[in-house]
């Protein structure tokens, strides 16, 4: 493969003759090799397919990311290499596919049904050795207050979305498309909900560590 | 769920929330700027300035990581086999 300089990347794939066919042709083999490095080296949930099913994979999310890249020319910078530049549109291609496809059945829905934190089990949380009646009491108090604030921080489904992603794992475009929102603003609503709640819970001198030693204890 | 659960559950959010250390970059100006940072990384160099704010995010939101450690090891293994090509 002929190494290219980022403006003889650029100019090949604008130009209308072999030399557009040719650097298309590099630019495709070049995301496969990579995408299908991915697919077969870093995805332990797809060891179970064959490597001609990743391959066709690796060939699908590399069309799909040359058209993007092909769409998208002029907001390439010269930043990092092209081929890195392209490499990064393919991986994000591949990947949010396979999260819409791995979290398909997912509900957002089902979480929130579970309804709200109750305080009537809480003795059981931890019952060996059984709690002293005081530390009931202060758990249950402290329970009240965590509540509290996650009521004044966040909606009982945006509590789900929470819970979803940081308990989870499930990937934030996934909650955010049943949320009707887009990844930024739900990653923006992350981060405001933990700075409102560790403030809140600070002014009550409640600090992290002091919920979680009450409770592990 | 069992309300207990729930109420281990709620905690346990509680605590990742408040353990989470905050990077206000956007997980769009993440991915603008991810390339730039997995190329520093791949010749094993620390990011400064905008790169850094770009590897705060990355470790505090896991989709962003997922696709920047995808992105890496593609990388790496391209740098690799152009030194066996070289
Ligand atoms: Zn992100």
């Amino acid at each position: 493969m002929p190494d290219r300089t980022n403006d003889q990347w650029l100019t090949d794939l604008r130009s209308s003759s072999e030399e557009r066919d040719s650097a298309l042709h590099d630019l495709r083999a070049r995301l496969q090799r990579g995408i299908f490095f991915y697919l077969s080296h870093e995805r332990s949930d797809l060891a179970g397919l064959a490597p001609e099913e990743l391959q066709h994979m690796a060939e699908d999310f590399s069309q799909e990311a040359i058209l993007r890249v092909l769409d998208n020319l002029d907001s390439f910078r010269g930043d990092s290499q092209f081929t890195t530049w392209a490499t990064k549109v393919a991986v994000r291609i591949a990947i949010s596919e396979l999260r819409r496809s791995r979290y398909k059945d997912f509900s957002l829905d089902a979480l929130t049904a579970e309804g709200d934190l109750r305080e009537s089990n809480l003795t059981s949380i931890n019952s060996t050795p059984p709690d002293r009646p005081e530390t009931v009491t202060e758990k249950s108090e402290v329970l009240n207050r965590v509540q509290e604030a996650f009521r004044e921080v966040l909606t009982p489904r945006q509590r789900a979305a929470m819970e979803a992603i940081i308990l989870e794992g499930i990937p934030l475009e996934i909650v955010a498309t049943q949320l009707g929102t887009n990844r930024n603003a739900l990653y923006k609503l992350i981060f405001d909900a933990r700075r409102k709640l560790r403030l809140r819970l600070s002014e009550q001198g409640m600090s992290p560590e002091y919920i979680m030693d009450l409770f592990e204890s | 769920m069992s309300s207990s659960k729930r109420t281990t559950r709620a905690l346990l959010l509680v605590q990742k929330m408040l353990e989470a250390h905050e990077s206000e970059i956007s997980c769009s100006e993440c991915a603008e700027k991810m390339d730039c940072l997995a190329e520093l990384k791949v010749v094993g160099k620390t990011p400064e300035g905008a790169l850094e704010a770009i590897e705060r995010h990355v470790e505090c939101c896991h989709c962003c990581a997922a696709e920047f450690e995808a992105l890496l090891a593609i990388l790496k293994m391209e740098s690799s086999a152009e030194t066996h090509e070289a």
